[in-house]
């Protein structure tokens, strides 16, 4: 069925040109999803989990089952983190001011993935409390984050508007439409679940090749968004559908994946700790998409496509995680997973002024040429030093909303709060500032900046 | 430049381009307007020569001893601006009043604000002014670097490709001038001048004098240059305009460029003030929209 209404962006940027043949041919054949590998360790980070009190409910050695609680919220204790699998808990990490860093989990059984049974058959004829209560046993509440600031929300929240993000655009996403595609009985079920948290109105944001009937909810709208990214970001989405946000954080957002976890859920009462990821590494081997679970180890999923001093990030180039060694899990809310090879170290002892010179001649040409470095010779390499901001035309080249980029990078670089938030920085994200921060010749990290102003916006009210 | 610089946190991937770099262009973009100059005044190479090592002798100075005092790594921007300046300035201005001017465009039109990118004026145009203003005797004519407006459209042109310089700018000015200079040929043509002078027309306004190199180089600098689109435009066009009403109305001031690109660019904060509440209001609309569905 077509969007009732489709929205076309023209300014943005993808940073892997366009897609790979087996993501996008996918009307000559289906999408080739591999099994991956076996985990035998998988593991939860805390980071995934915006500003949320873990008080813990396992100890290490402890043995949990799948969708035991690992840790609940201190002040709502109803939110907790499920066990994404059945296993010993082998570390509790824990992160800069006793943060909750990871949970890793030794599995029993690496190649099962159970499905717990949270409920007694279906949800359908439940009501709505019971649905929320389900879902928040189950864990799949986590799946649901507020806009601004990205926290999941309070068991008791009721969100002004919904949205469902089935359309990414980030540097190798999934073309998520063969993969709603595959359970559109899962999707439709997951739609109407949503609905009873009595959302104004659910936006289900999607593909323009989105092909599937939306169920008949009376608050459920379909829009089709196409174009460069960001055009798949909630930001973008909220911006366009001229959705304000609040401090209340009232709007909430999850991706498809979940949709489809929420629908089983709904539909049989199993819980789907499943996920489908794109794995792109630089090397021989193009990005592919593998089936694999909440949590996977993401050195199994690269597998011999991870080069020794690579960085292997959970979610994008642009705003997914870098890894660290305790720390090498998939993220609760990324579908993708990324290796990013290092610049080669310089040798201090070397840097001499023909060296210099080299590399200032490569750069003088990468500037005339004018087209940005592709995959796969792209690296971590910041390019340059920090320096003053510049409010270049390549800011306006990549920013496919209203408000004018310099203006709103400028208030939050300087911590001018009120403009800030006059040119719309509560509908943003870090996620939406990333691309900002890749063409900003000043280097900045407007992502972190954006963070600060948010929260000074909450403190003051 | 540090070689080993890498992101920490996302996004990962930065572009290949740098600050450093951008102002470097400046400096690239230019060089065939000194090479135009030096070639139709060639006994300028040794004067030219002596005022450049002059201006960077000055700039690199301040530069340490602000990058000492902020401890901040060295900018290039005394490289850059030192070599704006001395295509700015007559090549017969005094060394000694070259090196205050240096001084005066790099601390007060960079340094005190904390470096580019935070101060809104140019350096290079402030120093220039400075001696104009100052020294009105000495630093009258125009410097090497507005000797051929078809070399300075070159590097223009080029600080566009790059991406250094927004083409609104320039345009803006080209559009300002000709209109500004079409109106008043059209009030001043209604009187009858008994020798039969015309005042010059919108073309020969734009290649005459300063105006073509700062408009190329000093107005398009992104260190103080527009945060919006909308005011980018406004900004040329305004100093299109102000350049042949005081060419016109101040006979004092036969080029009046750098009084104008001045005046423009101190506009700039208010331009965009005015564009940016205009963006908030078109923002505030689409949201009212909504909620009235």
């Amino acid at each position: 069925m077509a969007a009732s209404r489709h929205i076309r962006l023209r300014r943005g940027l993808d940073l892997t040109g366009p897609k790979p043949a087996s993501y996008r041919e996918r009307e000559a054949e289906p999408l080739l999803i591999e099994n991956a590998p076996g985990c035998t360790l998988i593991g939860i980070s805390g980071l995934d989990y915006v500003e949320m009190k873990p008080s813990l409910c396992v100890n290490v050695g402890d043995r949990v089952r799948a969708g035991q609680p690992l840790f609940r919220h201190r002040r709502a204790p109803d939110l907790c983190v499920p066990a994404p699998g059945s296993g010993r808990i082998v570390t509790v990490q824990r992160g800069a001011k006793r943060s909750l860093d990871t949970i890793s989990i030794e599995l029993d059984e690496p190649e099962h993935l159970e499905q717990p049974q949270i409920t007694e058959g279906g949800l359908e004829r439940a009501d709505p409390a019971q649905i929320r209560a389900a879902l928040l046993a189950s864990g799949l509440w986590l799946s649901l984050r507020t806009r601004p600031f990205g926290r999941v929300p309070l068991p008791d929240a009721v969100p002004r508007r919904l949205f469902v993000t089935a359309t990414d655009t980030r540097p190798f996403a999934l073309d998520p439409d063969p993969i709603i595609a595959a359970r559109p009985d899962d999707f439709a079920a997951g739609l109407r679940c949503l609905a009873t948290l009595q959302p104004q109105i659910i936006h289900l944001c999607t593909t323009p090749a989105f092909a599937l009937p939306p169920p008949p909810i009376p608050c459920l709208e379909h829009v089709s968004f196409s174009g460069p990214h960001p055009a798949g970001l909630v930001g973008t989405h909220l911006h366009h559908l001229g959705v304000e946000a609040s401090l209340n954080a009232d709007i909430w957002h999850l991706g498809y994946q979940d949709v489809l976890a929420i629908g089983q859920l709904y539909r049989t009462g199993r819980l789907d700790l499943g996920r489908i990821v794109s794995v792109a590494a630089p090397g021989p081997r193009p990005p592919r998409a593998l089936r694999t679970r909440h949590g996977a180890d993401l050195r199994v999923l690269l597998g011999d496509q991870l080069a020794p001093d690579s960085r292997l990030i959970s979610g994008s180039l642009l705003d997914g995680r870098a890894s660290h060694p305790g720390s090498r899990f998939l993220g609760r809310y990324h579908l993708q997973v990324t290796a990013l090879s290092q610049p080669p170290a310089p040798d201090q002892t070397r840097v001499t002024f023909a060296t210099r010179g080299r590399a200032l001649a490569r750069g003088l040409l990468s500037d005339l040429r004018r087209r940005p470095a592709s995959w796969p010779r792209l690296t971590t390499a910041l390019h340059g030093t920090p320096g003053g901001m510049l409010p270049v035309e390549a800011f306006d080249a990549i920013w496919p909303l209203r408000s004018p980029p310099a203006a709103l990078l400028r208030a939050l670089i300087t911590g001018d709060a009120d403009t800030a938030q006059d040119l719309g920085c509560l509908a943003l994200d870090a996620e939406d500032l990333a691309l900002c921060s890749y063409v900003c010749p000043g280097k900045f990290n407007y992502g972190t900046a954006l963070d600060d102003v948010q929260r000074q916006l909450e403190r003051n009210g | 430049m540090s070689l080993a610089s890498v992101t920490r946190t996302a996004p990962h991937v930065r572009a290949a381009r740098n600050s450093e770099r951008l102002q470097l262009w400046f400096l690239i973009a230019s060089l065939p307007a000194a090479g135009a100059g030096l070639w139709l005044q060639p006994e300028a190479l040794g004067p030219f020569g002596l005022r450049l090592m002059a201006v960077w002798l000055t700039g690199a100075a301040w530069e340490l001893w602000f990058s000492r005092l902020r401890q901040r790594p060295m900018d290039i921007a005394w490289l850059v601006q030192g070599w704006l300046l001395a295509l700015l300035v007559p090549v017969d201005v005094p060394l000694p009043l070259v090196a205050v001017a240096m001084s005066f465009g790099m601390v007060i039109g960079h340094h005190v604000f904390g470096g580019a990118g935070r101060s809104p004026v140019n350096p290079a145009l402030l120093g220039a002014l400075f001696l104009q203003f100052g020294y009105p005797e000495v630093a009258a004519s125009a410097g090497l670097g507005s000797a051929s407006w078809l070399a300075c459209a070159v590097g223009g042109a080029c600080l566009v490709w790059v991406g250094a310089a927004s083409i609104r700018v320039p345009l803006g000015i080209v559009i300002g001038v000709m209109v500004t200079a079409t109106l008043q040929n059209l009030n001043t043509g209604l009187a009858d001048h008994p020798d039969g002078w015309r005042p010059p027309d919108g073309m020969t306004h734009l290649l005459m004098g300063q105006l073509m190199f700062c408009s190329a180089f000093i107005a398009t600098d992104p260190g103080s240059a527009a945060l919006t689109r909308v005011a980018r435009w406004l900004h040329g066009l305004l100093l299109g305009t102000l350049t042949v009403l005081l060419r016109v109305l101040d006979p004092t001031h036969p080029d009046g460029v750098l009084y104008a690109t001045l005046l423009a660019g101190l506009t700039v904060p208010l331009l965009d003030h005015v564009a940016v509440r205009r963006a908030i209001r078109a923002v505030a609309a689409l949201a009212t929209r909504d909620g009235a569905t």
